[in-house]
This record gives structure tokens, C-alpha cells and sequence, in this order.
């Protein structure tokens, strides 16, 4: 492969391993390249060295994990015998907190997810601020808990793509929401946290209801 | 139980009003330091909680300017805790390296016991030079460049990410939104959870969005890999391919060429200078004003395409398909829907199967195959080659030869050449009626069963002659004029 200086930032961003190769072939004759791969190379190594890993830097690797782990199970008899009958319906209770979450909590979070934050915005809750949070996060969690049982009984074998897509993306949101309560645990008041969290509660809700809605 | 979800919500809301800027309990100190670089040295800066800012500045020097914020139990604690961050900045021959380092990077979970309840979050705003190459990473917060013209890279884990004025750039984000403003050079978007808005990049651009929707306006040669969001991709100077799924594609003013792949959605482009190659499954799909070829695959979605300069092939499945202003020989197939023509130039060819045909104005021949369906044809230029087994058969104002098989459906053709075609029209079950020009010369022969046949143009006749075998001819007898019916009559009249 034959490469020029041409060709030289969009490897140095985002080339494959071949065209490194290349691309270190052109740069032993060619100073200008040379420096700037000799520059980009000293600054990645430097990163990485002071990039720090924390309790949950493979996100991503635990997803696809997991999700091969999905793949391989193979649904309960139970299970195929009520898709059999297509029992899989809504029960009152799933609709009564579809009502519930749709009325209250989606105009609540909305306020707090998607208020601007202005340059100044407070970065802490206060202590006192933050127990009262924590609780209307369990009491939040459980009731998607339930939306989240019924669903998945549709996602667990999902036999159309979108149920497919849908089962992927709660559990996308469901290790963000691992990882961000875990840094939330740590640092309890930061503002960000308790943003993000809400919004990825909120999406999860939403995607909830899509997966239910999809049923009717 | 739900009345407790609306109690806790409530809280929710009011509790995160109340926080305050600076209570008693939280510390705020400020950490200032300046450094130099030369040649082609650039800044990385790895920060975990709190907010970054880069933007670009006149000179050599990189200014970092980061406010560590902290709220404990008390004061005393807060300051513990605050003494403890520490920005660690080191220069080599490659550039500057910052880095925030939190307390519990270390021993953490004893010290935890200690710093129970204490908060932190670490905000930098940052001046480096224009060109210097840039490497920022964060996780719990926004990210924010401006006027950094040199590489970079942006990452972030949960929060946004927004760029402007860059040059080339490689933006990575987990669950947040990336907005990029104003980008020379080549740039990559890679966002797992989160919209991606893009707006003019005078590069090529590649972006990859897992589950959230893309914009991405006055770009260079665009690719766009999204999945679960709408896609909207607007005045690009070059070629864009696309591939989506369970999101709307939307694609306007692309100079070059246009490649798109959805499924389970809509797809509609626009004024393409190139080819336009199309595919998606269950969503419609809609392509106006494409100045080269055109290739539309959808699989159970309609099919809507308007001003097709180039050769165009559409299929479809459970689809209706509504063509107008083909430029170029067309193929339009559909498996269970109607089609819909006006205005071909060029050859036609059209098939269904379990649908009726309405084709006006084709500049060439027509070739229409259909199973459950009538088809109507008219202004054919060329020669018209048509059948069906269920439908009727109407064509008018057919230039060249006329080919028509039915098996159970009328016949109703209307010859609008001046001089003689040949016409070869074959039913059953039904009557078949076939208008001729007056000076046309045919050499005719007509059979049915169980039906008569008549002629409104006298014809010299010879062999069999019965009620329902005819064989003669028409003036000099040029043209074949083959008419087979079965159950049904058969009629000759003069075209008007």
C-alpha cells in the first residue's frame, strides 16, 4: 500500500493497522512526516499513560458479554408455553403505572433533565437535598421495575429485530445506569451525576413503554 | 406504591431546586498554572467529574485555569477533601499532559468511611495554542472546544460534548449529546446513546451513533452508520452513504453520489447530482431530482420517485410504486402493489402481481407484466408489450407495435400510428375490441369460440370463413393483425 502526506491525518485519526504500517514506511523518508508521527505516537503513549482505569472502564466489553450471554440462553418452557398463547399482555397493574409514570414523572424529569445548565449552575445538591433524591430514585426505579418485568417477557425471546434492538438498548441503559449510581454512591451531591442518572431513568422509561406500546 | 412514585418525584424536583451555589459546607479553590509550547507540541487533559473547556488562543502558551469544588459534611471536611485533588501537570518534549487525581483514585474504600457524604467536581477552563494538537478526556461532565484549530480528539463518557471552530477531529462520546460547529478538516463522531448535530465541515465526515438521531448539515463526503434514530443529512459536497435502522433517512442536496441502507423505516432524498442507490424494508420511500441513475430496493413500503434524470430501477414488495418525470429507460417491479407512471422517456418496463398498472406517456416501448390487475396504458411511443391474467387491457395511443396477452379479462387497444403495426392481442372470457387506422393495411386473423366476430373496416377474406374464424386482409396487408379469443367476441373498429 502506498501512502503520501496526503493521506497522513486521516490515518494518524482513524487508519487501520495496514495503513500505519504504510504510513511508517512513507514517514522514514519523508520528514515532515516523521514528525508528526513521531508527535502523534509520543502523545497517544503519553495519554495512555496517564489515563486512569476505574471499577467499570469496559463498558462496551460488558455489554457485548452480556448480551452474548442473552444470546445463549434458550427460553424457559414456561415461557415458550405463554408465548404459545400469546400471554403476554398487560396486566392493570403495568397499565396503572404506565399512567402513572406518563402523567407525573415524565413532566418532572423533563423539568430537571432537560433544564439548561448555565454556566454557574449550582454543581452540588445540597446534603439534605441529596437523601431526599436517593429516595424518589428507589421509589422511581421500582416502579420502571415493573414496566421493566412485563417487558420482558417480550424481550427475553424477542422474535422481530426491533424487540432485538430494543432488548440491546435497555441494557446499554441499564449498565449506564449501573456505572452512573455506583459514581453517585461516591460522590453523592455532584449535580451531573444526578442529571445523567435521571436522564437515562427517563429513557429507560421511555423505551419501556415502546416495547409495551409495541405489544398492544 | 404509585402514589408513593408521585411523592418521590415530587421530591425529586424541589430537591434538586434547592440546591445552593455556595452553602457553608463546600470549598472552592482555584488552580492556575501557564505553560509554553513549541513546534508541533500539544495539550492532553484527562479529567474525570466536572466540566472542560479548551478553546484556542494567540501565542505559545497554554493556560489552565481548573476550579476544584468540593461539599462534605462540614467545612473542615470539604477542605480535607479538597487538598486532596491535585492537578498534576507535566511537560515533555510532546507537549503538556494535565490530569486531575482524586483522593479516592487511592485506597479508596477506606477512605470513603472517612469522606462519606463528600462531593467534587473539577471545572477547567483552558487556553491553548490555535494549532496545538489537542487530547481531551472526560467521563462525568460536558465538554466544550472552541477556536482549536489543530487535531483533536474529544472523548466523554455521560455528558455532552461541543465543538467549534475545529480543525480536524475525532469526537467519542458514551451517553451524551456531540454538537460540532464549524470543522476544517477530516472529522470522526463516534456516540453510543445520544444526538449527534453536525454542522459544517469542510472535510470528509464519518459518524457512527449506536441509538440516537443524527444532523448532520453542509458537510463534505459524508458516511453515517446510526441505528434506532432519525438520520438527517443535508447539503453535502461530495457522496454520502448511510445506513440506518428504525429511523427515518432523510437526504437533501447531496453533490455527488447518494447510498443509502434502512430498515424498518422511511427513506426520502432530494436533489442528488449523482447516482442514488436506496434501500430500506417496511417504510416508504420517497427520491426526487437525481441527476444520475437510480436504484430503489424496499421491501413492504411505497415507492414515490419524481425527476429521475438517469436510468432508474425501482422494486418493491406489498408496495404501491408512483413514478412521474422518468428521464431514462425505467424498470419498475412491485410484488403486491399498483403502479403508477406519468411520463417516461425511455423504455418501460413495469410488473406486479397482484396489482392494476396506470402508465401515461411513455417516449419508447412499454413492456407491462401483471397476474391480478388491470393495466391502462396510453401515449407509447414505442411498441407496447402487455399482459395479465385477471384485469382488463386498455391501451390507447400506442405508436408502435401492439402485443397484448390476456386470460381473463377484455381487451381494448387503440392503434395511434399513422401507417400500420403489427398487433397480436390474445383472451378469454371477455369481448376484445381492437381500433386500427382507417389506411392501415392487415393481413387479419381472428378467432374466438363461443363469440362473433365484426369489423367496421371492410375486409378481403378467404380460407375458413364461420362465425367465428375470420382470416383476411385489410388494404394491402402489411401489418399482421393476430386476434385470438376464447368464450368472448372479437371486434374491429376504425381509430378516430
Amino acid at each position: 500500500m502506498n501512502v503520501t502526506c496526503i493521506d497522513r491525518e486521516r490515518i494518524l485519526m482513524d487508519g487501520s493497522a495496514e495503513e500505519w504500517s504504510a504510513l511508517e514506511v512513507h514517514a522514514a523518508a519523508c520528514a515532515e512526516c516523521s514528525e508528526e508521527v513521531r508527535t502523534w505516537k509520543s502523545m497517544s503513549a503519553a495519554a495512555s499513560e496517564l489515563r486512569q482505569e476505574w471499577e467499570t472502564p469496559y463498558l462496551w466489553l460488558k455489554i457485548e458479554h452480556k448480551l452474548a450471554e442473552q444470546m445463549k440462553e434458550k427460553p424457559s418452557r414456561m415461557r415458550a408455553w405463554l408465548n404459545s398463547f400469546g400471554i403476554t399482555g398487560f396486566h392493570w397493574q403495568t397499565v396503572a403505572a404506565l399512567a402513572l409514570l406518563i402523567a407525573v414523572s415524565g413532566t418532572a424529569t423533563w423539568m430537571v433533565v432537560h433544564r439548561r445548565v448555565e454556566p454557574g449552575s449550582p454543581v452540588f445538591l445540597k446534603n439534605s437535598a441529596v437523601n431526599d433524591v436517593e429516595r424518589a430514585e428507589e421509589a422511581y426505579q421500582k416502579a420502571i421495575d415493573k414496566l421493566d418485568a412485563q417487558a420482558q417477557l417480550q424481550l427475553k425471546d424477542p422474535t422481530t429485530p426491533l424487540m432485538a434492538s430494543y432488548r440491546e438498548k435497555l441494557l446499554v441503559l441499564d449498565n449506564a445506569i449501573a456505572e452512573l449510581r455506583e459514581e453517585a454512591g461516591q460522590n453523592p451531591a455532584n449535580a451531573h451525576l444526578r442529571r445523567q442518572l435521571l436522564a437515562m431513568y427517563q429513557e429507560k422509561q421511555e423505551t419501556l413503554q415502546e416495547v409495551l406500546g409495541t405489544k398492544r | 406504591m404509585y402514589a408513593l412514585v408521585a411523592g418521590a418525584v415530587f421530591l425529586l424536583v424541589t430537591s434538586a431546586a434547592r440546591a445552593e451555589r455556595n452553602p457553608e459546607d463546600q470549598i472552592e479553590r482555584t488552580f492556575e498554572k501557564t505553560v509554553t509550547l513549541t513546534g508541533s507540541q500539544g495539550l492532553s487533559l484527562d479529567n474525570r467529574f466536572g466540566s472542560v473547556h479548551v478553546s484556542g488562543g494567540s501565542g505559545h502558551e497554554v493556560k489552565i485555569n481548573a476550579i476544584i469544588r468540593v461539599q462534605g459534611k462540614s467545612k473542615a471536611d470539604a477542605q480535607e477533601f479538597s487538598d486532596k485533588i491535585q492537578i498534576d501537570v507535566q511537560q515533555t518534549g510532546d507537549g503538556a499532559h494535565v490530569r486531575t487525581i482524586y483522593p479516592d483514585d487511592h485506597a479508596k474504600y477506606v477512605l470513603r468511611i472517612q469522606w462519606k457524604k463528600t462531593s467534587y467536581s473539577v471545572d477547567y477552563n483552558v487556553t491553548v495554542p490555535v494549532d496545538a494538537p489537542l487530547w481531551v478526556r472526560n467521563d462525568f461532565g460536558n465538554v466544550e472546544t472552541s477556536g482549536v484549530h489543530g487535531w483533536a480528539r474529544i472523548e466523554n463518557g455521560h455528558g455532552t460534548i461541543d465543538v467549534k471552530d475545529a480543525g480536524q477531529t475525532k469526537i467519542t462520546n458514551s451517553f451524551g449529546k456531540i454538537e460540532l460547529n464549524n470543522a476544517n478538516g477530516n472529522c470522526v463522531i463516534v456516540n453510543n446513546n445520544g444526538a449527534v448535530e453536525i454542522t459544517n465541515v469542510r472535510g470528509t465526515l464519518d459518524v457512527k451513533n449506536r441509538f440516537g438521531s443524527i444532523i448532520a448539515t453542509q458537510v463534505g463526503a459524508t458516511t453515517i452508520s446510526g441505528g434506532n434514530g432519525t438520520v438527517e443529512l443535508t447539503n453535502v459536497s461530495g457522496s454520502a452513504t448511510v445506513t440506518n435502522s428504525f429511523g427515518n433517512v432523510t437526504a437533501r442536496t447531496i453533490s455527488g453520489n447518494l447510498t443509502v441502507h434502512n430498515s424498518n423505516a422511511k427513506v426520502e432524498a432530494s436533489d442528488i447530482t449523482g447516482n442514488a442507490q436506496l434501500a430500506t424494508t417496511f417504510g416508504e420511500m420517497d427520491v426526487e431530482r437525481v441527476a444520475g441513475s437510480l436504484e430503489v430496493e424496499d421491501n413492504n413500503g411505497q415507492v414515490n420517485a419524481r425527476e429521475i434524470h438517469g436510468p432508474a430501477t425501482i422494486k418493491t414488495s406489498f408496495g404501491r410504486i408512483l413514478a412521474t418525470n422518468l428521464y431514462k429507460a425505467s424498470n419498475l417491479i412491485t410484488g403486491n402493489g399498483n403502479i403508477d407512471v406519468n411520463n417516461v422517456e425511455g423504455d418501460l418496463f413495469a410488473k406486479t402481481s397482484f396489482g392494476s398498472m396506470d402508465i401515461r406517456t411513455v417516449r419508447g416501448n412499454l413492456t407491462a407484466q401483471d397476474s391480478n390487475g388491470a393495466i391502462t396504458a396510453s401515449g407509447v411511443t414505442g411498441d407496447a408489450g402487455v399482459g395479465t391474467s385477471f384485469g382488463g387491457i386498455s391501451l390507447s395511443g400506442i405508436g408502435g407495435k401492439i402485443r397484448v396477452d390476456n386470460q381473463n379479462g377484455a381487451i381494448e387497444v387503440t392503434s395511434s400510428s399513422e401507417t400500420c403495426k403489427d398487433i397480436s392481442l390474445k383472451t378469454s372470457f371477455s369481448h376484445l375490441i381492437v381500433r386500427i387506422p382507417p389506411n392501415g393495411g392487415y393481413k387479419v386473423s381472428a378467432r374466438t369460440s363461443f363469440g362473433k366476430i365484426s369489423s367496421e373496416l371492410p375486409i378481403t377474406s378467404m380460407g375458413t370463413i364461420g362465425s367465428d374464424v375470420l382470416n383476411g386482409t385489410i388494404g394491402n396487408g402489411t401489418c399482421i393483425l393476430d386476434l385470438a379469443n376464447s368464450n368472448g367476441s372479437i371486434e374491429i373498429a376504425k381509430s378516430r
